[in-house]
């Protein structure tokens, strides 16, 4: 069953003006997909993620997007609707796990509440469950740890807790908000290996947020960029890296460094900043820093388009097939 | 933990042992005993005998020895002003002012907490903004004018409840309670309210400040991604950490409704500690004042040594740290 | 991405209102000479004829005497006004002080750290036992016993801003304290150490500008109280000489008469305070909002 989202609008109202901060955003995700969803800070995929689960509080409201979960349409902009959903269909493994497990409980305990919250167990099956799914996300001994106090567990172990958390009410899309970002190099590989796993195992869908492009890399299996609150490029993994369309995504692409590649010489950035939402440029909101841009892109901003399997926003794509040098 | 303990310990009884020092010091500078006591007239062999039976002759380390030899055994000396035992009269006004101070923090406890909690969680109403607003002021006005006005009004105009003094009092062992007289119970009230109102406020506010906090912290934006129930949110994890500070604040306002019962037992001529403190420091009364310092030091070194105890019993964080912070 | 949300809108309205409230207090006391309507000082002014005289609108009260007249016959609004004077002044340079002494002392002791910082820190925690009334009453009551009784009169405003600002210090030298250890360790700091500038123009050239923040916050909310001390104080009787009455002193000397129904002595000195203290809270709670980097109800 896929996951699809449609028309998702995210508003900030103020007495002065509405200004919009996530604009027309669509997707798709087939189970067992992971959709890597990419830009830098403020291009709104935080926003997009919180949207889904409807933790978005005034004055930013949802005003328009319907997300279909096993088969059932919801419409996003009532909080009412998207209630029942959290944890149960949709689950959501927040960024910082430092500050995103109660501090005054024991981690065990706090699973076990999550489960009870949405499976009919009794206190002697949820905890029997608990274990286990701590030892199913790689938790070293899940039983002992299971009275543990979150500050009694380094960075890796908290954010597995996390993953046990999202994971165990078994929904069928699970956001992972920057999720790797709090954490060293090597836990961050091995959580990426772990989310893997359980994808391939489970079958669940994955919305993966992340500004960085070697997480992508490794774990998803389709790519959407973001900027300014739009979607401006979407394609398989392969071809995205291979044969980048949009020229943003191709400045991103080519501002990694690279091990093995050319030493010396500067590293390319991309000159200027993304505009703060409600100072957008007019026509396509890239154009002021695009080495492409052209009149057309100055005045009319270039509607995202499908071919295939992959989407674009852009008057002047890069070449396809044009491959990175 | 018995290390943090003790350590606490220590450093209360060093606060203890400073304020003594500064107390004694303080009260050897000010006026001279042998006048006091003898007056203009004595002779010379007079004085020098009253100074040697005083030990005033000694050098100060031996004399700050003797008075805290003395402190420990209750003998506090004799108030200048009114020639009775220190220890005596201390006795004697204690349970006017505990028995103030405890209906006083009985009603801020009473009505601060839920009041709080209220306009924490139901932001946008009007009953919220009201009691808001009504706290502003409670800690705007002085406690004084609060309780001349409350004199005016239900003691002068509707001469419903008395203006001044404690009522009858009925001697239990060494205490005296006024509750268990009519007029003693009548006579507590508008004083435990005008008492009650500036810590109500203040309490009130810490609370719904606390409570704000936690409830946007990320633990709790987890716990809703989850899926768990408004109501387990609030209470499991909304409120119970908010309860931390909350303690914390709360005993030391215990240690505020001490001070300011000074300026209601004037307005009330309530017969406390507090009103024996102001004649002292009006008449400087040495002895008095020192030993009122003394046992206001005593008593809030007790009040921050438990709620520290407490902290560390209630917060598990505290408890695995060595010593504690 | 985070938003940097506004004011709500009635909080904003609320602040300025009381903005303007206490320019309307700082106008009216500066000029109070000249918008009193009587010269309480001046005993020759006084007519016993006037005494107990209630308000205008009142049936026995005088056109001449607003808010009525207090047993010898002095005009209660001109008290007010002469009182706001003192409150406020008083007020203002306690806290003034208290920052002074404060800030200075948590600047110093988290930059030098050592026995220093220990020992001022262990100082006041200590003073933190005790509830600021205390030490303020205790300070001024010796201060008053050691000084010789001729001195009392010209030395007792300052002896009571002295007792008001070493009550209330240690707000303002531990935010000042936690703000150098964390600038301490940030780059501008140790490049200034490592360009061998003298530590105090670092520590109170460049620290001080980025600590302000949280002292500002503690300022507004040790001015409300540092005015209710003292109006306390006075009321109890141990603050300002009753020369020249602060706003507690007339509450002080108008509730002898409260038995006997001559409330305006009491109310409308107490008004002017309270509405000056909550005008302060309020421009303070709008400000801490203002300066507040935490926005309640945005998302990243």
């Amino acid at each position: 069953m896929s996951i699809a989202l449609e028309g998702l609008q995210v508003t900030l109202r103020t007495p002065g003006a509405d200004v919009p901060l996530v604009q027309d955003v669509s997707f798709r995700i087939e189970p067992g997909q992971v959709l890597g969803l990419v830009g830098e800070s403020g291009a709104g995929k935080s926003l997009t993620a919180s949207a889904l689960i409807g933790l978005v509080a005034p004055p930013v409201r949802i005003t328009a997007g319907q997300l279909t979960v096993r088969a059932r349409a919801v419409s996003l902009d009532s909080p009412e609707a998207i209630r029942p959903l959290r944890g149960k269909e949709v689950g959501f493994v927040p960024q910082d796990p430092f500050t995103s497990l109660d501090p005054l409980f024991r981690v065990g305990d706090q699973l076990v509440e999550t489960l009870r919250a949405h499976l009919p167990l009794d206190r002697v099956a949820a905890r029997e469950r608990a274990v286990q799914l701590f030892a199913d996300v790689g938790l070293p001994s899940p039983a002992e740890r299971f009275s543990h106090y979150p500050h009694q567990l380094s960075g890796g172990m908290r954010q597995r807790v996390a993953i046990a958390l999202a994971l165990c009410a078994q929904p069928a899309l699970v956001i992972a908000d920057e999720c790797t970002t709090a954490l060293d190099v090597s836990t961050q590989a091995q959580i990426v290996s772990l989310l893997a796993r359980l994808v391939e195992e489970r079958g669940t869908s994955v919305l993966l947020i992340t500004h960085d492009l070697g997480v992508v890399g490794e774990l998803a299996t389709e790519v959407a960029i973001m900027y300014a609150g739009r979607i401006v490029e979407r394609a398989p993994l392969g071809p995205l890296l291979r044969a980048p369309r949009h020229p943003y995504t191709r400045a991103l692409l080519d501002a990694v460094p690279r091990i093995g590649g050319e030493v010396g010489g500067a590293l390319p950035a991309i000159p200027g900043t993304m505009p703060r939402p409600g100072a957008l440029p007019p026509g396509c909101a890239f154009h002021p820093r695009c080495p492409r841009a052209s009149e057309r892109c100055k005045n009319e901003r270039p509607p995202l388009e499908r071919s295939g399997d992959s989407e674009l926003a852009c008057w002047h794509p890069l070449e396809a097939g044009a491959s990175r040098g | 933990m018995i290390s943090g303990i003790l350590t606490r310990l220590l450093q209360g009884l060093g606060v203890l042992l400073v304020v003594g020092l500064l107390a004694f010091a303080v009260s050897t500078r000010m006026g001279d005993p042998v006048n006091n006591m003898l007056g203009q007239d004595a002779t010379i062999e007079q004085r020098e005998a009253m100074r040697r039976e005083l030990g005033l002759d000694q050098p100060f380390v031996v004399q700050y020895g003797r008075y805290l030899g003395r402190v420990v055994r209750g003998q506090l000396g004799v108030s200048y002003r009114l020639g009775i035992p220190v220890g005596e009269l201390l006795v004697e006004r204690l349970p006017a002012s505990v028995e103030l101070s405890a209906m006083a923090m009985f009603l801020t406890l009473l009505l601060g907490v839920p009041l709080g909690i209220y306009t924490a969680i139901r932001r946008e109403s009007v009953l919220s903004k009201v009691i808001l607003g009504s706290s502003l002021v409670g800690l705007s006005v002085p406690t004084f004018l609060i309780g001349l006005l409350l004199i005016f009004l239900f003691a002068v105009q509707l001469q419903w409840l008395p203006s001044s003094g404690r009522g009858q009092v009925v001697a239990l062992g060494p205490w005296t309670t006024g509750l268990l007289t009519s007029s003693g119970l009548r006579s507590l009230v508008l004083p435990s309210i005008t008492l009650a109102l500036f810590s109500l406020a203040l309490l009130l506010r810490l609370v719904r400040g606390e409570l704000l906090d936690v409830l946007h912290s990320d633990h709790v934006r987890f716990a809703r991604a989850r899926g768990l129930s408004e109501r387990s949110i609030n209470f499991r994890h909304g409120f119970r950490n908010a309860l931390l500070p909350v303690i914390t604040v709360a005993a030391l306002q215990l240690g505020g409704l001490l001070a300011f019962a000074v300026v209601t037992e004037t307005v009330f001529q309530w017969p406390g500690m507090g009103l024996l403190f102001l004649q002292a420091v009006q008449f400087v009364d040495v002895p008095v004042i020192c030993s009122y310092l003394l046992l206001a030091a005593v008593m809030f070194v007790l009040i921050n040594f438990i709620v520290d105890v407490s902290y560390r019993v209630l917060d598990p964080r505290v408890r695995s740290t060595p010593g504690g912070s | 991405m985070r938003l940097s949300l506004g004011l709500l809108e009635g909080t904003r309205r609320g602040t300025h209102v009381a903005l303007l409230v206490i320019a309307a207090y700082v106008l009216l006391a500066a000029f109070a000479r000249w918008v009193a309507p009587q010269p309480v000082q001046d005993l020759r002014s006084l007519d016993l004829m006037n005494a107990s005289l209630p308000p205008f609108w009142n049936a026995e009260g005088n056109r001449a005497f607003l808010l009525g007249t207090d047993e010898q016959g002095r005009d209660v609004l001109s008290g007010v006004l002469f009182g706001l004077r003192l409150s406020m002044g008083v007020g203002f340079a306690a806290v003034a002080l208290a920052m002074l002494i404060g800030v200075t002392a948590g600047l110093v002791s988290g930059y030098r750290g050592g026995w220093l910082d220990a020992f001022l820190m262990r100082a006041a925690d200590a003073q933190l036992t005790f509830p600021a009334i205390l030490v303020a009453m205790l300070i001024d009551g010796v201060a008053r016993s050691v000084l010789p009784r001729s001195v009392h009169e010209t030395l007792g405003v300052p002896v009571v801003i002295g007792a008001i600002a070493l009550a209330q210090w240690v707000p303002f030298a531990r935010a000042a304290r936690v703000g150098t250890l964390v600038e301490r360790e940030k780059g501008y700091v140790q490049a200034a150490q490592v360009m061998a500038r003298p530590w105090g123009i670092i520590l109170f050239g460049h620290v001080l500008p980025n600590v302000l923040g949280p002292i500002v916050v503690i300022a507004t909310v040790g001015l409300g109280n540092a005015i209710l001390t003292e109006a306390t104080l006075s009321f109890l009787g141990v603050g300002i000489p009753p020369t020249s009455p602060s706003l507690g002193t007339l509450v002080r000397n108008g509730s002898a008469y409260l038995p006997s129904g001559a409330w305006w002595m009491v109310v409308f000195p107490g008004l002017a305070l309270a509405g000056l203290v909550l005008a302060v809270n309020v421009a303070g709670d709008g400000l801490r909002d203002g300066l507040d980097p935490k926005q309640r109800g945005a998302v990243s």
